[in-house]
């Protein structure tokens, strides 16, 4: 017959369902012999009863499956662009360095995409670095009037494109980090690093050019973006 | 004990990987089928993670999104729901570092959900109510890995196994967090039981 002391200690795994059978049992009978531990398992088992059961959480709107797959169709069909306009690049429709801009954003797209980062991945991800430009991104629910954006600190695609890069091998939260800055925008290069991700040395200054941009809804516009700007003329590095 | 824990899948997986077959060939109906099986419950994790309507439904629709989009790269050897648990507990967690920036606390309001139903009050006991909202406060008391340990054990029926995938952090962990949510929870609701008998009693009918 175990003990209180050995019995408390197998509450967890007994909890888990990780006991053995003989266990178990012995568990099972040191309970129903001790008035204290039975309590404490009733506790912890009632507990595991309203969570488990009690659904008290507000459930999401009857449109919610149609609003999602509406923006799914408007995102894919975003991306389809992008990628018919690559392809014409890639075989010489616009100017090298642009196409290179194109391959710097849609690797970094998948990057962002993929599930998870596998050794093939980190190597990938640690030599693209895109150093394409400044712009101020601002999230429309943050910066107040429009003339407040000019004094935003800028964020470089290319600093954020080497933290996801980076990112990657220290993990998925920080690539989220810069997903969201992708799809809500950010207020400060500061707070791409506090939210995770992970500093890397520049191999070269960024190039600074303001763009007039009302909102990133996604990278894919940021690449549509990039196809137009002038800046995506300079300085475009593809290490 | 592994029978209070909840959630099957609602798919089995041959019919999610037929979904998912589907989803990838641009079937928008198996989309539909795959958010259909999956939205509420979700909601009910992403809400008890952040605490507000509102960001529930956009962080949902974000998660279900990422999934989508990077669904070609899925294995099917795993589970969708996994996957798209994992990734909503990273946009949760993001969330949440992003409103503690902004407004330099963390608001676990209790007012900010769903009132319980009326006609379900009435018939459940006072004691069973009263010790319900005692053990949900705890559980909002808890850290955020905690919680989610927590939720994704008991209503998600994942194993330690699963929830460190969900929530990226070794197994030993996971059931690091387990131990310490119990201990806490049966502090908070020690003071409150009478008897064994009857709190389980009570609070089971009600259910």
């Amino acid at each position: 017959m175990i003990t209180c002391r050995q019995a408390e200690s197998l509450f967890d795994a007994y909890l888990n369902g990780e006991l053995s059978d003989a266990l178990r049992c012995e568990v099972q009978a040191h309970q129903l012999s001790c008035g204290s531990c039975r309590r404490t398992l009733a506790i912890l088992q009632t507990t595991a009863e309203v969570i488990a059961r009690d659904r008290g959480e507000p459930g999401l709107g009857a449109e919610f499956t149609d609003r999602l797959l509406a923006c799914l169709e408007r995102r894919e069909t975003a991306a389809g662009a992008t990628s018919r306009r690559w392809r014409r690049w890639a075989i010489g429709g616009g100017s090298g360095v642009a196409a290179a801009a194109a391959i710097a954003v849609s690797l970094t797209a998948w990057l962002m995409w993929t599930p998870g980062p596998t050794p093939a991945d980190n190597r990938v991800a640690g030599r693209i670095v895109h150093a394409v430009q400044l712009y101020p991104i601002a999230d429309e629910r943050m910066a107040g009037p429009t003339e407040d954006r000019a004094t935003l600190l800028p964020v470089t695609v290319g600093y954020l494109a080497r933290s996801a890069a980076s990112a990657y091998r220290d993990g998925q939260e920080a690539i989220n980090a810069f997903a969201e800055v992708g799809q809500w925008g950010v207020l400060y290069a500061n707070q791409v690093i506090l939210m995770g991700a992970a500093e890397v040395e520049l191999s070269s200054p960024p190039i600074a050019e303001e763009v007039d941009l009302e909102q990133v809804g996604s990278l894919f516009e940021l690449s549509d973006m990039l196809q137009t700007s002038p800046a995506a003329e300079e300085g475009l590095e593809l290490i | 004990m592994t029978s209070i824990r909840q959630a099957p899948d609602k798919l089995s997986a041959r019919d999610e990987r037929r979904l998912i077959a589907a989803a990838r060939r641009g079937c928008q109906q198996s989309c539909r089928e795959l958010v259909e099986a999956h939205k509420e419950r979700l909601a009910a994790f992403v809400w008890r993670i952040v605490r507000n309507h509102h960001d529930t439904e956009e962080l949902c629709q974000e998660a279900f999104l990422r999934a989508f989009a990077a669904l070609k790269g899925f294995s099917t050897e795993y589970r969708f729901s996994t996957w798209l648990f994992t990734i909503a507990y990273r946009l949760c967690l993001n969330h949440i570092r992003r409103r503690q920036m902004l407004s330099g606390e963390v608001d676990f309001s209790l007012h900010a959900g769903a009132e319980p139903d009326q006609a379900e009050e009435v018939v459940q006991s006072e004691e069973a109510r009263r010790l319900k909202r005692i053990i949900w406060e705890a559980v909002d008391a808890l850290s955020v890995p905690q919680r989610a340990s927590v939720l994704l054990f008991y209503r998600e029926g994942q194993s330690c196994q699963e929830i460190a995938a969900v929530l990226g952090m070794p197994m030993a962990t996971v059931k690091s967090h387990l131990h310490r949510a119990r201990n806490r929870l049966r502090e908070v609701l020690e003071p409150h039981v009478t008897d064994e008998w009857s709190c389980l009693r009570l609070v089971t009918e009600s259910a």
